[in-house]
């Protein structure tokens, strides 16, 4: 800014260039104004909290409590906007940008405009259940987050400048020259090749999925297997050779692949808990809402 | 004797490709060996998995090696026949292989037709990510959020409707008690399960008809209309509810707008303050004719107590005291009747103090009177009983005239008639002391005059003794007598009776506060009583509001202040019982219990 003013208006088509040019994510869009705004939002709540004199103490049903429970519900449909809005993207002040700036920072608010909105009368009913799915929102929103930031630079490390089909399409060559190699093989040997061949790339679990660094899979049996049958020989078997180093660089293979399946994997599961629970979190509102003023 | 064998394949178009390849032998093999006849590739084939051989114009036979069973026409077998014209079909892993007949250039010949069944790929997606894998984002977000409108809305609401009019709901679980913002308070909890008791139609408030069906014997605080105009105009906060109960159809006044439920176990909370400060303060702007002072907080806004003090004893036969409500600034006097310096009975250093240390041993006075030697407190030690001559003066202040033998006669008190008949029985039922010259051991002096004159002088006394009563009498209804000492004496018209005007002790000074003396034990009458200063007994003791405040707060007082709101004194609803929060403090303390005081207390206006 300093040396926008020094060097004059000229200079202002370039700078705004380089500044265009720069990447400036959502999280520092605006020099964080969003972010403050967020926060004197948050802080209003809390003081007044304080100052506001509810008897016989904060709930949901005072003046201050329906405001707040207003102030909340008008967020949270408003937050889940962003659904819609991202498919359009549009620059400047209202671009998406901006949109997923205050998003993130507003959805932060929301814990304490919502927490408040409680007053901290918390139970085994259906009010306590929308705030606490709308909780369980935005802490996988922030879990989100956190991924983003580091995760795509391992991501990118693991694949090794090749592309996700091309790894895919590896394992597909590898298992096509497996089957051909395996032809001369007898049944056992088959039998053990087959059952490499038979392995699926993606771990059908998703707990597998995501925290299963441990397993294996078939295909590493497999080539445990072979390696133990060539020990067995008395004299080498160039077929059987051929397999196993086929076999070596299926898992290998294999390995990377689910590494970056892993990584996307998430990558990708909070959303599967954003989005669905933003809904039943708006369901419970709504039933939340409809309760209230059902029963009064 | 020929075999055609045909293999079957399908581009990636799904075009079909046959080769067929002539083998002029009687037996074909089977195999995943690179030799055989019939060249299988599946992993799952032996090297040598099978022999076909031919028996005859359409009969083939199929032998497996090993007796590994392989499946012809759908059976499991490792022998089969096969009838070529009927059409065969023997299945080896994925791979199908159907016998038929040769016809126009193959005629003669069987043709063995090799299908593989084709993998099934995966359709095209992301294999990476997450989607197919778990289910999708779309459908889980319609499945929660129907999931929970079912259960959290359309099941209360289906309970609701089939819980309307039923009195007590069986025990177990009605999904409406899902609504439930919290605990009821202790005195409502049998009605946990009950939501309808109270809330009783759809999207309604709870109406004032259901707290009446069981309080049925609640007081109005006043007249609706006058209360309707007292309320003062709403405030930025209170127009926030309002927006809130007029969209929601909520009444005004209603007994909920104090009394909130839901807010937890225990004792409901008390009614906060400013329900009652909302009308209290400036009310007379909005009530012109009311006669009620503003209060607003104990310790900021509330006025000088107003005693019911009696104006006038109503002393003349026939006419009643009179009372009215006057500030203790003004320093209200009041006739009761009665001549009673506290000052000089409470003393440590006079007589009456000397008298106490005397008779101390017999009735358990200090070195002097304390306050508790005459005023007794009532069983709920909230007042005190009215102070009586026989149980709490005449111990001192005796009345007694007379001994016969061992038993003291007393003039019997409150009544002045039979006061005065006892006082002349007296006189004519007696002699006067015999003089000791007329006893038959007096010495005897020369003379017989001086005997003669003391029994004239003797039969005088005996002769006027009866009149001497009316001096008595009179003695004791004036100045320095007996009763005029306490009592206030109307002398007698001429040919009349002496008259004692009526005393009366006022048991209960403010009629519309509530102070329990009991709360106070700890502390000395006196530190609010000014009564050791007190030379008559026209002084009203009772102390100021500055007094109080010495110890009571407002509602939000801190530190060493009790925090004190209206309902620790007053009672909004306007019957004879305790306020709500000394209901309350004696409910915790256990040993009275509110309900059954507020019943005696019936009982005793009753009588």
């Amino acid at each position: 800014m300093a040396t926008r003013g020094a060097e004059g208006a000229e200079s202002y088509d370039s700078a705004s260039q380089r500044h265009a040019a720069r990447h400036e994510s959502f999280l520092r869009y605006r020099g964080l104004f969003w972010a403050k705004l967020a926060s004197v939002v948050a802080l209003l709540a809390v003081v007044s909290y304080l100052l506001v004199d509810v008897e016989p103490r904060h709930n949901g049903g005072s003046w201050y409590g329906y405001a707040l429970g207003t102030i909340g519900a008008l967020l949270i449909l408003w937050l889940t906007l962003l659904g819609v809005r991202k498919r359009a993207m549009t620059p400047g002040r209202w671009s998406l940008k901006a949109w997923t700036s205050a998003h993130v920072y507003l959805g932060i608010s929301l814990i304490f405009i919502a927490t408040l909105h409680t007053g901290f009368q918390l139970g085994w009913n259906v009010h306590t259940l929308a705030w606490a799915l709308m909780l369980l929102v935005i802490l996988s929103g922030l879990f989100g987050i956190t991924v983003y930031g580091f995760l795509p630079r391992y991501l990118s490390d693991n694949r090794d400048e090749t592309t996700e089909e091309q790894m895919l399409a590896t394992v597909g060559e590898l298992d096509r020259q497996l089957r051909e190699a395996a032809q001369p093989l007898d049944t056992r040997h088959a039998a053990i090749v087959q059952r490499a061949l038979d392995e699926e790339v993606a771990w059908a679990s998703v707990r597998r999925r995501l925290f299963g660094t441990r397993f294996l899979g078939t295909s590493a049996d497999s080539l445990a297997e072979i390696r133990r049958e060539t020990l067995l020989l008395r004299a080498p078997d160039p077929h059987l050779d051929r397999v196993e180093a086929l076999l070596a660089r299926k898992v290998a293979a294999l390995q990377r692949i689910r590494s970056h399946m892993r990584v996307r994997a998430l990558l990708e599961a909070w959303l599967y808990v954003h989005v669905p629970m933003t809904f039943a979190t708006i369901a419970a509102l709504s039933a939340h809402i409809v309760s209230v003023f059902f029963y009064w | 004797m020929a075999f055609i064998v045909r293999h079957v394949s399908r581009t990636a178009g799904g075009r079909e490709i046959v080769r067929a390849r002539r083998i002029e032998k009687d037996a074909l093999t089977v195999g995943r060996a690179a030799d055989s006849d019939v060249h299988l590739t599946d992993l799952g084939v032996m090297l040598h998995h099978a022999t076909i051989t031919r028996r005859g114009e359409a009969d083939a036979m199929i032998a497996t090696e090993k007796d590994v069973p392989v499946k012809v026409d759908g059976r499991s077998a490792s022998r089969a026949a096969i009838n070529a014209r009927r059409g065969g079909a023997i299945r080896i892993g994925p791979h199908r292989l159907v016998v038929s007949l040769g016809e126009g250039e193959e005629a003669g010949a069987l043709v063995v037709t090799v299908t593989r069944d084709e993998e099934v790929t995966a359709p095209e997606r992301d294999a990476h990510g997450l989607a197919g894998t778990v289910p999708g984002k779309r459908r889980s977000a319609w499945m929660f959020a129907l999931l929970i409108l079912a259960a959290f809305l359309a099941w209360p609401v289906w309970t609701f409707y089939q819980s309307r009019g039923v009195e007590q709901r069986p025990d177990g679980f009605h999904a409406d008690t899902m609504w439930s913002t919290g605990a009821l308070s202790s005195a409502h909890a049998n009605l946990e399960n009950d939501c309808q008791a109270c809330h009783q139609q759809a999207f309604v408030s709870v109406r004032d008809s259901s707290c009446l069906s069981c309080h049925a014997d609640v007081h109005d605080h006043a007249d609706r209309d006058r209360m309707a105009r007292a309320v003062a105009p709403p405030d930025f906060t209170d127009r926030v509810g309002l927006v809130f109960a007029d969209f929601f159809n909520r009444p005004r006044q209603a007994c909920v707008e104090c009394h909130t439920e839901h807010e937890g176990a225990g004792a409901m909370a008390p009614t906060p303050q400013r329900f009652c400060a909302e009308c209290h303060t400036g009310l007379e702007s909005r009530l012109t004719d009311t006669r009620l002072l503003d209060a607003g907080d104990f310790a900021r806004d509330h006025p000088e107590f107003r005693p019911v003090v009696m104006t006038s004893p109503g002393n003349q036969p026939g006419a009643r005291p009179s009372f009215a409500r006057l500030s203790l600034d003004r320093r209200p006097q009041e006739d009761t009747g009665l001549k009673f310096p506290h000052e000089l009975h409470l003393s440590t250093t006079n007589g009456v103090a000397r008298m106490a240390q005397r008779l101390s041993r017999r009735y358990g006075f200090g070195e002097s009177l304390g306050c508790a030697d005459c005023h007794t407190p009532t069983a709920d030690g909230v007042r005190f009983m009215p102070v009586t001559m026989e149980g709490d003066c005449q111990m001192c202040h005796s009345l007694a005239f007379d001994r016969i033998g061992g038993t003291v006669r007393t003039l019997r008190h409150g009544e002045p008639a039979q006061v005065v008949a006892d006082i002349r029985a007296f006189y004519r039922g007696t002699a006067p002391p015999r003089p000791i010259d007329l006893s038959g051991m007096a010495r005897r002096r020369p003379g017989g005059d001086n005997r003669a004159r003391t029994v004239g002088r003797y039969q005088f006394a005996v002769a006027t003794r009866y009149s001497g009563a009316d001096r008595a009498i009179r003695r004791a209804f004036s100045d320095g007598g007996v009763c005029f000492d306490c009592h206030r004496v109307q002398a007698p018209p001429r040919g009349a009776e002496y008259r004692i005007l009526p005393v009366r002790q006022i048991a209960r000074y403010m009629r519309r506060g509530w102070f329990d003396h009991a709360a106070h034990v700890n502390e000395d009458c006196t530190e609010c009583h000014a009564a050791e200063r007190s030379e008559s007994a026209s002084d009203i003791l009772i102390p100021g509001i500055a007094t109080c405040r010495d110890c009571h707060g407002g509602e939000d007082a801190h530190g060493d202040l009790v925090p004190s709101t209206c309902a620790l004194c007053h009672n909004y609803h306007a019957d004879d019982g305790a306020p709500y929060l000394v209901r309350g403090r004696d409910v915790r303390g256990g040993g009275r219990d509110a309900q059954g005081r507020r019943a005696r207390e019936q009982g005793d206006r009753g009588r």
